[in-house]
């Protein structure tokens, strides 16, 4: 029951630092609103450089500021597990869609991630560099979980997942006319699995069955590729 | 409820029956139980809604760790966005080709 005891030691760190995050995500929202939903005004991409310039201003290290974080932290384990109750809802729309779904979902996620990783290794990346950009297609949390497990940085992942949901949202429109994809369904699957949350809420302001359909590609791939993963990684790897 | 499935996908994840993280476990453990229940559960609906609304929350201080990190991963930083860049477009364009190749995506614009 190791666990356990690792866990209350980050929820008995918290403190008032916390407000902090609160703050940088306040002002990250208010940002995104007032600028009508700019993908580049991501809150997460106005609110981190804030937060971070707080604690240069107030001289906190990152480490203190970080362990007093411990309830944020350690809620993001119930929120993966959460992930499971929309996903669960979509799951009755795919018995007569499922060859195609599981389909684009095996060889495509098997794709985006392994393109990612060719990518970086001709670029001549380093291996630590390697191991934390590896699961940017993946939602968040279940990312988090990945890059701890193959030993990359955590810190890094949260914001190239971000970035990655960015440029999948900026590029797709122009993909899915080029490639004359136009069913929603298909187009929301592809945002989901390539962009995460961040296609599937540009899925959703498209229709609800492009959210949904989203919704699915992101978990099922969340799902698949932490089995792959950490299989494929040591062939990327000097 | 949430953490305790958490905490049954840890205790997998920590006897070593699959080589998972423990809350994905716990996540796949509820899904299934979810589908083959087949009706929503009203409190867990609820619970998990405020939850993922409240995300981007909780990625505030791992991605402040961005800032933080040495000089040696800044140098690298214009090619890990150009790696992001290219390799988000080409999974993209590669799936929009494999669904027009598979032969059993329907298609209609309703």
């Amino acid at each position: 029951m190791d666990f356990l005891s690792v866990q209350w030691q980050q929820l008995a760190h918290s403190s008032w630092i916390m407000a902090l995050s609160a703050l940088g995500v306040f002002a990250g929202l208010w940002v995104y609103r007032r600028s009508g939903g700019n993908p580049v005004m991501h809150p997460l991409l106005v609110g981190t450089p804030l937060v971070a310039g707080l604690l240069y201003l107030f001289n906190i290290d990152f480490d203190s500021y970080y362990a007093g974080n411990g309830v944020l932290n350690w809620l993001l384990g119930p929120t993966t597990v959460a992930l499971a109750v929309p996903l669960s809802k979509q799951m009755r729309q795919l018995p007569p869609l499922l060859v195609t779904v599981i389909s684009s979902v095996l060889i495509g996620g098997f794709f985006a991630t392994a393109c990612a990783l060719a990518t970086a290794k001709l670029f001549g990346i380093d291996q630590l560099m390697l191991l934390s950009l590896a699961a940017k297609s993946v939602t968040t949390p279940i990312a988090v979980g990945i890059t701890e497990q193959i030993g990359g940085l955590v810190t890094l992942i949260v914001m190239v997942v971000l970035l990655t949901g960015i440029a999948g949202i900026l590029t797709a429109q122009a993909i899915f006319r080029r490639t004359q994809v136009t069913d929603d369904r298909w187009q929301g699957l592809i945002l989901g699995i390539a962009a995460h949350a961040i296609g599937t809420a540009k899925a959703f302001e498209k229709s609800p069955r492009c959210g949904a359909f989203a919704t699915l590609g992101m978990g099922l791939n969340g799902i698949w590729t932490s089995a792959f993963l950490p299989l494929l990684i040591p062939y990327f790897l000097l | 409820m949430l953490v305790i499935f958490q905490y049954l996908g840890e205790l997998c994840a920590n006897l070593g029956v699959v080589n998972l993280p423990g809350p994905l476990l716990g996540m796949l453990m509820l899904l299934v139980v979810l589908t083959l229940y087949g009706k929503s559960i009203e409190f867990l609906d609820q619970a998990s809604n405020l939850l993922i609304q409240n995300l981007s929350l909780m990625f505030i201080p791992p991605s402040v760790g961005a800032f933080f990190l040495g000089s040696q991963i800044y140098q690298q930083f214009p090619l890990l966005l150009a790696t992001i860049l290219l390799s988000t477009l080409l999974a993209i364009l590669f799936m929009a080709l494999l669904i027009k190749k598979l032969p059993n995506a329907p298609s209609d614009n309703a």
